[in-house]
């Protein structure tokens, strides 16, 4: 291994015409399929049982793994089902008044354990996301799904309780199909800990082979079935939980993709051939959210319950720098609350210019006077504030201390209150905080902005940590959401994006490009802004530029 | 030993000694300029420690004429917050272990010449002090009081570093108990803390000089972990431990970040130890075999 | 015979109070153990509260105290709600890591700084005890995580010789020989060893070199030398053996590393190790683990301190009449 290591490093091009060679042999029996693809992870999932798994890592695995009826298309568009491409279901009808889909099951699929999968198990699955017993933090987002019935073993119904735009997208996007046979026992309430939720069995494309925890998680192609067979043997995630080496691994060929590559990576990317760089859209902004509300006596915030205090300091904030400083050219500017991948996005609308200027004007103007050490003060009370922010996060780490230079420089003392992640969510959970370094992702529903920004999720529960409350603005959401023409969406979320703007309840920073780098010897596709792996079965790797660990798993080692 | 005894306890030809140590002046004059470099230079220097000057194009700069150590990722100026930087760590580390020093020689003398049942006691006390992870403690602290000033953070280290220490002295003491110095000045009617200031002592600085001096430089790197947890020097604010664990994530491309702090902190710890080493040296003449 | 079963059962008391205190205090500490994951999750209160109930955390600490010692008592040390598992079997499978890579860099450092505090002790105050004493201390004042990062870049980017981190090859085949999974394992070992070394090997080295020197001094040493017995047999018969006390109770001090004395270097290194699974455990509040792990850290410090306490006696002639005659305390 070392020594191939080395030969890799001096002549890439001999290696290549060596594994070509090696290739030859086996090409006679497999041509087209074939190949093992390493992902470097820095991140371990929680669980493998997709209504309870919270990490984007365990959604990821879980994609592969199992099937929804339907999937998302590149476009993200979420309305309707036109953009839909069958996966479990072959093909779907609504009925008349709309109110319930029958999805025809594909009668090949199987569950990797040999079993025919059936409508039973769409009965199944959605009633254990609704149930409410299950934790699943996918049930709030299917409050319009009523229930889902068979009508024959391979022809399910779900039924829905109001005609809505989106209502294909809840049940295609946010169910993955389980298997009954497997999970009919199992207490709803701890499904974390059954067995299955650390050795899925599902339906897709890769099946589960190992997990050894805090190193791999190994998954073979499933041939069980009758269905198409994905192109690629093998699928290993190996977990790194420092970034850098977790990069290094892909730089060093012993993996194959890592998904976050930090700017200060990209030189070294653009300089290794054997490196491709892939840019998508994220689903992710990152905000600093101002508290309006003081927590202890449920009145305006001493500082920021004045929204021209929210404007000025937007103002001050030099976004494009800040932007440049911590993500080079991986981010743009954010706009507001959604991302340029959402079909709310509204590429009209323009950040709030940066003036230092204007914004030292405002505050003289709101009675925040300059003392002697050049710091605001209002009737004895200092321009003053805290904003709490998690360790565990780089980029935001980076953006707060940012953000403390600039504030300064207008009169403003900001003092960062850093915890891990367990203490930054106390805060958030008791509304104890001035303002927090947040950073949201969005499912590719525009509806998605409700869960942080309306006014019902600035009660207990909810995601508007800051308690930013707008009738105006809900009801822009609102109309948008309940829209059924994309461009009459469009139009109320355009209001509903001006309106917030106003309030400025926050300084959108930043929304990251994902940056993910693959090895160049695979041909990839159906790359998605919520997914870049969503299509990772149809990948290959050329009979030509297979390597060593590309070749056929000898039979037996796996199961 | 005979030799000692006769000189013990003269602290005036100690100093004497150490002052004719080579090794130890030298130290004692590295100490003592970066002292100075940290307590004036910041004074000195044209940036302030906490000045972004140009967060989109002077990121990671190299050293140059304008930046001796060149900029960090924030576009600050490497050296003036290095300077600046040095005050806290210096005085967080050196007060810790004193601290954490002076607790545990206490702690094991007293174990070391105490009756087997206090000793006992005293060092299963150790053990579960030991085995609670810090990470804990500090975590549970923080819950209680979110915003910690610096003099209790360096009480706090202090008090949760002294059980190496502690157990190093005690199993001294106890090797040295009945030694027939200790037996002999025991029989000639010594009182128990003159007995332990005047003839025990001496005998366990050696170890305890050796792991204090690493610990110097283990408290200056802790205290960076420590504002992992939101304990700590909090950002902006420079201290060395926190400079090199930020430069760190550049290592590759901007290295002289973390090394220069990591240059001073190792000098400090190099001087600490000679000073030790020399100070152990001076306290026991008779380490010299000719 | 009554000192061992006395130690024993003083050791007992001690990962007792170890087990009470860590599960109060983690209890304290913000956060709880289903809010860690994200700070967007739709997870409401009502759900949190729920899952407490069946994972058996809700009620009061005194509850679940008793709760808990109910299951100890049975051998079952809980839930480990952030790995999916019971705690005895995550434990079960990151301590053999740790013993792995931290016994090897123990000895190893061990064997390197005895060795190298002897030969300094040998030549003190010469140009080589200098140098030696300057390379050792230069290692150990590294920053432990600025150092692994380091070696990793070095041995397995740089010069491409060693694997990226991790514990084993995970495209090893299942059926390969015996000796190719040991020379991979062994290949994975190197540069996190290399580091610990680095870090480990400084206060050995010098503690070695301090209790040689002190005990060179001594009378009995010097006696023996007047007897006429030589030099080299002085040092190994009479200096070597009594100077052990130290570097002994360092040893025992060591033991306790197995567990959490490596997080940063397992971090940078990927090792799947018992410092990772701690720090994992406190950073997403799962009480169980985190409680399980500090009684494995607690058993480890109470072996360390008496294996400590009895090989000193072993060794040390003085501190063996002490034994025999406890009526001089």
């Amino acid at each position: 291994m070392p020594s191939l290591r080395c030969l890799r490093l001096m002549l890439p091009p001999l290696l290549v015409a060596c594994s070509a060679s090696n290739d030859t042999s086996s090409s006679v029996s497999d041509a087209s399929t074939g190949g093992t693809i390493v992902i470097s992870s820095p991140a371990e999932p929680d669980n493998l049982m997709p209504p309870v798994t919270t990490a984007l890592s365990g959604r990821q695995v879980e994609d592969l793994i199992y099937e929804h009826l339907a999937n998302i298309g590149a476009s993200q568009n979420t309305v309707g089902d036109k953009d839909f491409t069958p996966s479990l279901a072959r093909s779907w009808s609504w009925a008349p008044d709309s109110l319930s889909i029958s999805f025809r099951l594909d009668s090949a699929a199987r569950w990797h354990d040999g079993k025919p999968v059936r409508a039973r198990d769409v009965q199944f699955s959605v009633a254990l996301y609704l149930n409410p017993a299950s934790g699943s933090a996918t049930t709030t987002l299917l409050s319009n799904i009523d229930s889902a019935s068979v009508r024959d073993s391979l022809t399910a119904v779900v039924w829905f309780k109001a005609r809505r735009p989106e209502q294909f997208f809840d049940i295609a996007y946010q169910v993955y199909i389980l298997p009954s046979h497997l999970l009919v026992s199992t207490d709803p309430s701890k499904l974390a800990a059954s067995p299955l939720a650390m050795a899925p069995i599902g339906s897709g494309p890769f099946r589960f082979v190992r997990w050894d925890a805090k190193q791999t998680i190994e998954l073979a192609a499933d041939s069980t079935g009758g269905r198409r067979r994905a192109q690629l043997d093998r699928v290993v995630y190996t977990m790194a939980p420092d970034p850098n080496t977790a990069f290094t691994r892909v730089a060093a060929g012993e993996a194959d993709v890592f998904e976050a590559v930090r700017p200060d990576k990209l030189a070294e990317v653009s300089a290794n051939p054997q490196l491709r760089l892939y840019l998508l859209p994220s689903l992710d902004y990152s905000y600093l959210g101002f508290n309006l509300v003081d927590s202890k006596t449920n009145r305006p915030h001493r500082i920021f319950g004045d929204v021209r205090v929210r404007r000025a300091l937007t103002m001050a904030t030099d976004r494009r720098s800040i932007v440049a400083n911590i993500y080079d050219s991986l981010a743009i500017v954010s706009r507001g609350p959604f991302t340029a991948a959402q079909a709310s996005s509204d590429p009209t609308l323009l950040p709030v210019a940066y003036s230092v200027d204007s914004a030292n004007a405002i505050l003289d103007a709101a009675g925040w006077v300059r003392g002697v050490d050049s710091l605001r003060s209002r009737n004895g009370v200092p321009f003053a504030f805290s904003i709490a922010v998690p360790t565990t996060s780089v980029a935001r780490m980076r953006a707060v201390v940012l953000l403390q230079e600039q504030f300064r420089r207008i009169g403003a003392n900001a003092t960062i209150d850093q915890s891990d992640m367990g203490g930054f969510f106390q805060r958030l959970k008791s509304r104890n905080f001035d303002a927090i370094m947040g950073a949201f992702h969005a499912d590719p529903s525009p509806g998605s902005v409700r869960d942080a920004w309306s006014s019902a999720s600035a009660a207990k529960d909810g995601n508007n940590f800051g308690a930013y409350r707008s009738p105006a603005f809900d009801a822009q959401v609102d109309s948008g959401t309940a829209a059924l023409a994309p461009d009459v969406m469009r139009k109320h979320f355009a209001a509903a994006w001006r309106i917030i703007a106003n309030d400025a309840p926050s300084i959108w920073l930043a929304e990251p490009r994902q940056a993910v780098v693959i090895n160049s010897r695979f041909v990839t596709t159906g790359m998605r802004p919520d997914a870049w792996w969503a299509a990772l079965a149809q990948w290959r790797v050329p009979a030509d530029k297979r390597i060593t660990r590309d070749a056929p798993v000898v039979a037996g080692s796996a199961r | 030993m005979t030799a000692f005894l006769a000189s013990g306890g003269d602290w005036q030809s100690v100093l004497r000694r150490l002052r004719v140590d080579q090794r130890s002046t030298f130290a004692a004059g590295a100490l003592i300029s970066i002292a100075a470099l940290v307590l004036f230079g910041p004074l000195l220097t044209a940036y302030k420690p906490f000045e972004q000057l140009d967060i989109a194009n002077l990121v990671n700069a190299r050293p140059s004429s304008q930046h001796l150590l060149g900029t960090d990722a924030f576009s600050r100026d490497v050296l003036s917050r290095v300077l600046s930087g040095g005050r806290i760590s210096l005085v967080v580390a050196l007060s810790a272990v004193f601290i954490e020093t002076a607790i545990g020689v206490t702690w094991g003398m007293i174990a070391g010449l105490a009756a087997s049942r206090i000793d006992a006691f005293m060092m299963r006390c150790v053990d579960a002090a030991m085995s609670v992870p810090r990470v804990l403690l500090l975590l549970a602290i923080l819950a209680t009081a979110p915003q910690l000033p610096v003099w209790l953070l360096v009480v706090l280290l202090g008090a949760t570093g002294w059980f190496g220490t502690a157990r190093l002295v005690r199993s001294e003491v106890r090797a040295l108990r009945n030694t027939d110095f200790v037996l002999a000045a025991r029989a000639l009617g010594a009182e128990s803390s003159r007995l332990a200031i005047r003839h025990v002592l001496p005998h366990v600085v050696g170890p305890v000089l050796v792991a204090s001096t690493l610990a110097v430089g283990q408290v200056i790197v802790l205290e960076a972990g420590l504002s992992w947890l939101g304990i700590g020097v909090r950002p902006p604010q420079p201290s060395w431990g926190n400079i090199i664990r930020d430069g760190t994530e550049f290592l590759a491309t901007a290295p002289w970040v973390s090394i220069a702090p990591g240059a001073f902190l190792v000098i400090v710890v190099l001087a600490v130890s000679a000073l030790g080493d020399g100070l152990r040296d001076a306290l026991a003449p008779r380490h010299l075999p000719r | 015979m009554r000192a061992l079963s006395q130690r024993l059962w003083q050791s007992v008391v001690v990962l007792a109070i170890v087990a009470t205190a860590t599960f109060v205090l983690i209890r304290l500490a913000p956060g709880d153990p289903f809010s860690a994951a994200l700070e967007n999750s739709r997870i409401t209160e009502a759900v949190r509260a729920q899952w407490r109930a069946a994972y058996g955390l809700d009620g009061s600490i005194g509850t679940q105290y008793v709760r808990w010692i109910g299951s100890l008592l049975r051998g079952d040390l809980g839930w480990s709600t952030s790995t999916n598992q019971p705690v005895t079997s995550a434990i079960a499978h990151a301590l053999p890591h740790s013993i792995w890579l931290m016994g090897t860099a123990l000895s190893i450092a061990f064997a390197l700084g005895m060795s190298l505090g002897a030969w300094q002790a040998a030549r003190h105050n010469r140009g080589v005890d200098r140098g030696v004493g300057f390379v050792t201390l230069l290692g150990g004042a590294l920053p432990d995580f600025w150092l692994a990062l380091v070696i990793l870049l070095s041995g397995a980017y740089w010069l491409r010789l060693f694997p990226v981190g991790g514990a084993s090859d995970p495209l090893l085949p299942t059926n390969a020989s015996a000796l190719i999974v040991l020379r991979d394992r062994l290949m994975h070992l190197v540069l996190p060893v290399t580091t610990l070394v680095i870090l480990i090997t400084a206060p050995v080295a010098r503690q070695q070199r301090a209790a040689l020197l002190d005990r060179l001094g001594a009378e009995w040493v010097r006696t023996a030398t007047a007897k006429g017995v030589s030099a080299g047999k002085v040092f190994r018969r009479h200096a070597w053996r009594t100077a052990l006390g130290p570097i002994i109770t360092l040893g025992g001090l060591a033991l306790p590393a197995l567990v959490g004395g490596a997080v940063f270097v397992e971090h940078v290194f990927a090792w799947p190790g018992m410092g990772q699974l701690a720090a994992g455990a406190v950073a997403s509040r799962d009480y169980h683990l985190v409680v399980g792990c500090a009684m494995v850290g607690a058993l480890l410090v109470v072996i360390g301190s008496a294996l400590a306490d009895v090989v000193t006696q072993y060794l040390d002639p003085r501190t063996v009449t002490d034994a025999s005659t406890p009526a001089a305390a």
